[in-house]
């Protein structure tokens, strides 16, 4: 068996879910590795993000392939992708849950649920939704509404956004993310009511 | 890639041009937009910000360390320490 597995790459074509069954069934580490390399990157910014520098992450980003290596086995994936994500933030939080580090650990993140999956961008996109959108914004406050403007509708940048408003460039972030969070309620609310109607 | 729960990817040297103001406002927006809609790239942008990282040699350095792994998993001590939660998960 090749111990460089990286190089001999030739599941290129198979989804995630199609490598995880392979892997599953067969235990092949080149297996896994191959889906690994799909996501390392981000799992590396994962860890940049919870460690803040590069080398505690870079352990981490070793550490959480050793992890799949059961872990893969023992769990049920449907979505890879996003347990990936899970497994990475968990290894990380786990790393910096000791009381010294305590307070720079984000409970937040995990908390706010982020795999709820707000497809917000499909949605906007319909021209259907645009009337419902507009009631919608109204509902928001002014700074939500502005920045999702600018960012949905005009497709502005954060920093363009940052330079039109005086705001700090996190301040727009948040402004857009708590905005689109509040959309998205308010969205799937008037969705509920024009099922009604139809 | 033909990949269904990957609509589009962006790689870490997007993520890193995306820091250094490399990226046209339109690049951004579409970054900015995908880190929306899932966690996990938004997350990783947020990493990428870190202060002095190199992150084309960082990842290489990763590529190399992963690659060396299957040699060490060979015999297999980390299923036989992790399979004691559900016994009968040996390998086939």
């Amino acid at each position: 068996m090749p111990v460089a597995f990286l190089k001999n790459i030739s599941h290129n074509s198979l989804t995630d879910k199609e490598l995880v069954a392979l892997y599953k069934e067969s235990g092949d580490m080149a297996l896994l590795g191959e889906l690994y390399q799909r996501y390392m990157e981000l799992v590396y910014g994962v860890c940049l993000k919870y460690f803040k520098e590069p080398e505690t992450a870079k352990d981490s980003v070793i550490q959480i392939f050793e992890e799949l290596v059961g872990k893969l086995k023992k769990h049920e994936v449907e979505n890879f992708k996003g347990w990936l994500h899970q497994v990475a933030k968990n290894h990380c939080l786990m790393q910096l849950r000791t009381p010294k580090n305590l307070k720079t650990v984000e409970f937040k993140t995990e908390l706010v649920q982020n795999e709820e999956n707000v497809h917000l961008n499909g949605v906007l996109e319909k021209e259907e939704n645009f009337q419902r959108l507009e009631n919608c914004l109204g509902t928001l406050i002014p700074e939500q509404r502005e920045a999702i403007r600018l960012f949905y509708l005009e497709g502005k940048c954060y920093n363009e956004i940052v330079e039109m408003t005086g705001q700090e460039w996190n301040q727009v972030r948040s402004f857009i993310q708590n905005g689109r969070r509040n959309l998205k309620i308010c969205m799937e609310k008037n969705e509920v009511e024009a099922g009604t109607r139809t | 890639m033909a990949d269904n729960n990957n609509i589009k990817t962006f790689s870490a040297a997007d993520i890193e041009k995306y820091h250094k103001g490399q990226l046209s406002p339109k690049e951004m927006h579409s970054l900015e937009k995908a880190a929306l809609d899932d966690p996990f790239l938004a997350d990783a942008l947020e990493g990428y910000a870190t202060p002095g990282i190199n992150v084309a040699a960082d990842i290489a350095e990763l590529k190399k360390r992963l690659s060396k792994k299957p040699k060490k998993q060979r015999s297999y001590p980390c299923m036989a320490a992790a399979s004691h939660h559900s016994p009968g998960s040996e390998r086939r």
